[in-house]
């Protein structure tokens, strides 16, 4: 199964620390945020979120919290418990993390846990989280839309889905999320739901972004990976869903398109469900199994098999923009 | 499991859910989690089991459908149910 969601404490071990974040972790708040068609409220700052004002309660709280006592030691390396409605991240370096009743994410740092580290595990695992306990269905995915046809790139890590969107970007498309496409059903159709306006880039492509655009940052302290914020080219409307495209990397000499059909688009979008692997028996399988029939009896899903030789983006992007308008 | 005859009830394992996509069906079992799917034609045997059935009522069902003789069917209708009951997606007996 493709790796949809890592540990970045796990990939971080022994690497250089950020210097402590001014005001701490849970400085400044609260601050509240609408994202995947939820309503934050959060003592931790998101700056690149939506910002929002919403009456009543949240759908989501994100917060401080005693998980475990003062005599806690963490364990060596991260470990992951669940159980239906409850999920539990014991981090090794940076902090304890608990998701529960896909409505409150609460968070005790470790002394000297990075910042930095704690939100990307809060925007990606615990997000995740979230989504399964409330029996949404999120693909590990860029979400594009070309006018109003809403098109998800789903792949495996390293093969070039943000560069894809970022030349999709540069061509005048808007986009609803670069890592997470949140699938609503409307009305019995699916569309995606807009999440938040970030695109993550090798620094190494950054030279070939068109669009306006802010660097944010890294998206981790070591490495050359930034996230780059695009507020003008989101969308912040839900978008309806015509097609999703499994990209994949092959030894084939040239490009190809393959329709999938049957059971084989069930397992292809299986496949590349958001942090599948560290949901454990948090996820409902009644839930993912109708929601995954459901989209895959209504959306048609194409493979992009990829050749030996990688296209340039933009000829990539230009050649399924002008195989959809036919 | 006991020797099947064309009287044997094929029942569905209640533990199972299913879904149509294009003409193909998946199932699932909700205690293992485990995946499986059938062709157009399982697809169609599965569904005559909404209801327990025999053997014999499943082919005569299919025989209105397919041009098939009567004692093919029965083979090969046996030989599946009994393949699904490996599965655990049917009881039969």
């Amino acid at each position: 199964m493709a790796s949809s969601c890592t540990t970045p404490e796990n990939a971080l071990e022994g690497a250089v620390k950020a210097p402590p974040e001014e005001g701490g972790l849970f400085s400044g708040g609260p601050y509240a945020y609408r994202a995947y068609g939820l309503s934050f409220a959060s003592e931790i700052s998101f700056p690149q979120w939506p910002e929002s004002t919403f009456a009543g309660e949240p759908d989501v709280r994100i917060g401080q919290g005693v998980i475990f006592g003062r005599d806690y030691v963490p364990p060596s390396s991260v470990q992951i418990e669940s159980s239906p409605g409850e999920l539990l991240l014991r981090g090794s370096q940076s902090a304890t993390i608990r998701v529960s009743g896909g409505n409150a994410i609460t968070v005790q740092q470790l002394p000297g846990g990075n910042p930095g580290i704690i939100r990307q595990i809060l925007l990606g695992w615990s997000l995740a989280g979230i989504f399964h306990q409330r029996g949404m269905l999120p693909l590990h995915g860029s979400a594009l839309c070309d006018g109003d046809a809403c098109f998800v790139f789903c792949a495996a890590s390293g093969t070039g889905k943000s560069t894809l969107a970022a030349a999709f970007l540069n061509a005048g498309c808007a986009y609803l999320d670069d890592n997470i496409a949140l699938i609503r059903f409307e009305g019995g159709q699916p569309s995606v739901a807009p999440g938040i306006p970030e695109i993550r880039l090798w620094e190494d492509a950054l030279g070939e972004v068109a669009f306006e655009h802010t660097v944010a940052g890294r998206v981790k302290p070591d490495v050359n990976k930034l996230a780059v914020l695009a507020r003008s080219t989101f969308r912040s409307e839900p978008a309806p869903l015509r097609k999703i495209f499994i990209l994949r990397r092959t030894n084939d000499p040239e490009l190809s398109f393959v329709p999938l059909a049957g059971a084989a688009k069930f397992h292809a979008l299986l496949e590349h469900v958001f942090c599948i692997r560290f949901m454990g028996d948090t996820i409902s399988r009644l839930s993912l199994f109708q929601n995954l029939q459901e989209l895959s009896a209504q959306v048609m899903v194409q493979e992009i098999r990829l050749p030996a030789s990688l296209p340039r983006p933009e000829d990539l992007c230009r050649t399924i923009r002008e195989k959809e308008r036919g | 499991m006991a020797s099947l005859s064309p009287d044997s009830i094929v029942r569905k394992n209640e533990d199972i859910f299913t879904g149509m996509i294009d003409n193909e069906l998946v199932a699932m079992n909700i205690q293992n989690g485990k995946y499986y799917h059938l062709n157009e034609t399982g697809a169609r045997i599965f569904a005559l089991l909404e209801e327990p059935r025999s053997i014999a009522e499943i082919c005569r069902e299919l025989e209105g459908s397919f041009s098939v003789e009567g004692g093919q069917c029965l083979r090969d209708v046996t030989d599946f149910i009994r393949e699904m009951a490996g599965f655990d997606l049917v009881s039969a007996g």
